[in-house]
C-alpha cells in the first residue's frame, strides 16, 4: 500500500502524516506543555487545568463536530465532567491525554447517539456548501482554506471509520496507535481509513472548479 | 499557515477548519467547577485503571519483560540450584545404581531411600532419566537436570557455570518478542470500552513525546 500518495501536480497535497514514523507533525513541544498541565492539574493546579482544558478542547471539540455535529457542545459538556472526574486515574504524557480525553469523549459520542438512533448531520446542505465561498482554487493557486462547514461536510460524508481515523489523526493530533486504541482497531486498519479517507478529500477538494493538469498517481493497491 | 510549504496541505486545512477556533467560556467554567468537586470529593486518589494508562509504550513494555526476565530467572535459579545440589549427591563410586536424582526440592531428595529403585517419586519428576534411559554409566558423565552431563565436584564445571549463565537466554527472545505482540494478549484487564471486543493497543513507538506526564507508582 502506498502510504501518503502524492495526488500528482493536482492542486491539493497530502502529505505524509500517515507515513513511517506514524507521529503527528505538529505539536510535540505542545504536547510536552500539555503533559506539565496535566501533571500540575492532578496536583488540583486549577490553572493548570484551564491550560490543559485550552489546549485539548479544539481538537476535541472538531472530532466530536465530526461525530455528532450540532451537538458537539453537549456531547464535550458530558465528556469534561467525566475527564475532570477521572483526571486522578489519568497516566501518561501529553499525547497521552489527548487519547485519553479522545475516547472518553468517544463513549459520550456513541451514547448520545445511541440515545438519539439517528447520526445527526451537520446543518449544512449540499446547496449551500457548493456556494460557499471558504474554497479558494485556481490553476495556479493552491487551496488555501476551507470552511469549517465544508470540511465537516466532507468528512460526514465518508464512511465512519475514515471520518473517525481522518479526525482523529489531524484534527486531534494522535499518532498511529493512539489513534487505534481510541478506536478499538488494529493500526493497521486505521492508517488505510485514514489514508483512504484524505485520498477522498483531497480529490472532492481538488476537482471542485479545476480541471486535471494531469494524471493522479493514485498507485493505492491497499 | 503552512507558511514554509507551497501551498497548505489537506491535513493542515483540515485542522484549522474544524478544530474549534474559539471555545466558549461558559464551557471552561463548567469543566472547572467538575474540576473543583472532584477534587474536592477525594476523586483524585482514584486507581488507574488499565484505560486510563496512556503512559508510552516503552514503560509498559519494561514492566511487562521484567516480570518474563525475573521468571525466566527464577527458572533457571531453580534448575541451576538443583543442579548445584547434584554434584555432592553424585558419588565416584557410581555405576548402573540409580542414585539420588536431583529434584525440584532438597527435602523430597533427602527423605529419599538413595537405594530406592526408579520409581520414587523425586526421580519421576522429569529432571532425572530412569537407569535404561541414561548413557552408559562412565564415571564422568551423569545426566543432570536438563539431560545435559554434568561434572565430577572437583573438576571445573563449565556446564553449571553455563546453566548459571542461562537465565539470561530465555529472557531475551521474551524481550524481543514482547514489543511487537499486540499488547492486548498480554493484559489480564477485561475490556472496558463498551463497544469494542478487544482490547487495542500502542504498536511499538519508543520514540513517542517525552514523558512529562506523572508516573506515579504502578498502575493498579
Amino acid at each position: 500500500m502506498t502510504r501518503g500518495a502524492d495526488l500528482g501536480t493536482n492542486s491539493v497535497r497530502t502529505r505524509t502524516v500517515l507515513g513511517q514514523a506514524g507521529e503527528p507533525r505538529r505539536g510535540q513541544a505542545a504536547d510536552g506543555e500539555l503533559g506539565v498541565a496535566v501533571a500540575r492539574a492532578q496536583e488540583d493546579d486549577e490553572d493548570a487545568f484551564s491550560v490543559a482544558y485550552r489546549m485539548v478542547q479544539p481538537g476535541l471539540l472538531g472530532y466530536l463536530r465530526g461525530l455528532v455535529g450540532d451537538d458537539a457542545e453537549d456531547v464535550a459538556s458530558d465528556a469534561w465532567l467525566e475527564i475532570a472526574r477521572d483526571l486522578g486515574r489519568f497516566r501518561g504524557d501529553g499525547a497521552g491525554f489527548r487519547g485519553w480525553t479522545a475516547t472518553i469523549a468517544r463513549h459520550r459520542a456513541l451514547d448520545h447517539l445511541r440515545r438519539q438512533k439517528t447520526r445527526p448531520r451537520p446543518t449544512v446542505l449540499e446547496q449551500d456548501v457548493l456556494g460557499l465561498p471558504g474554497v479558494h482554487d485556481t490553476h495556479e493557486q493552491a487551496l488555501e482554506s476551507i470552511s469549517t462547514e465544508y470540511a465537516l461536510e466532507l468528512v460526514s460524508r465518508l464512511p465512519r471509520d475514515q471520518a473517525e481515523a481522518v479526525l482523529l489523526r489531524v484534527v486531534v493530533g494522535l499518532d498511529g496507535p493512539a489513534a487505534a486504541r481510541v478506536l478499538g482497531k488494529r493500526p493497521g486498519a486505521v492508517r488505510t481509513a485514514a489514508y483512504r479517507g484524505l485520498k477522498t478529500l483531497a480529490r472532492q477538494l481538488g476537482a471542485e472548479g479545476v480541471t486535471d493538469d494531469g494524471p493522479r498517481t493514485l498507485g493505492e493497491s491497499g | 499557515m503552512g507558511e514554509r510549504h507551497d501551498a497548505p496541505t489537506l491535513e493542515d486545512l483540515l485542522a484549522a477548519a474544524v478544530r474549534a477556533d474559539s471555545l466558549d467560556p461558559g464551557a471552561e467554567d463548567r469543566a472547572l467547577a467538575a474540576f473543583r468537586t472532584a477534587r474536592q470529593s477525594g476523586a483524585h486518589g482514584a486507581r488507574t485503571r488499565w484505560r486510563d494508562d496512556w503512559r508510552p509504550r516503552a514503560h509498559r513494555r519494561l514492566g511487562r519483560s521484567l516480570r518474563a526476565t525475573l521468571a525466566a530467572l527464577m527458572v533457571s535459579a531453580t534448575l541451576g540450584g538443583v543442579a548445584i545440589a547434584s554434584i555432592g549427591s553424585i558419588g565416584p563410586s557410581d555405576d548402573g545404581r540409580d542414585v539420588p536424582r536431583p529434584s525440584k526440592s532438597a527435602p523430597d531428595r533427602t527423605s529419599e531411600d538413595p537405594a530406592a529403585g526408579p520409581g520414587t517419586p523425586g526421580q519421576s519428576d522429569g529432571f532425572s532419566a530412569t537407569p535404561s534411559d541414561r548413557p552408559p554409566p562412565a564415571r564422568d558423565h551423569e545426566a543432570g537436570p536438563s539431560g545435559q552431563p554434568v561434572k565430577k565436584p572437583g573438576s571445573p564445571d563449565p556446564r553449571t557455570g553455563d546453566r548459571s549463565a542461562t537465565p539470561n537466554q530465555p529472557a531475551s527472545p521474551s524481550q524481543s518478542a514482547t514489543p511487537n505482540q499486540p499488547p492486548h494478549s498480554n493484559q489480564p484487564a477485561t475490556p472496558n470500552q463498551p463497544t469494542n471486543p478487544s482490547e487495542p493497543g500502542k504498536a511499538a513507538t519508543p520514540s513517542e513525546n517525552s514523558g512529562d506526564g506523572s508516573t506515579k507508582g504502578p498502575k493498579n
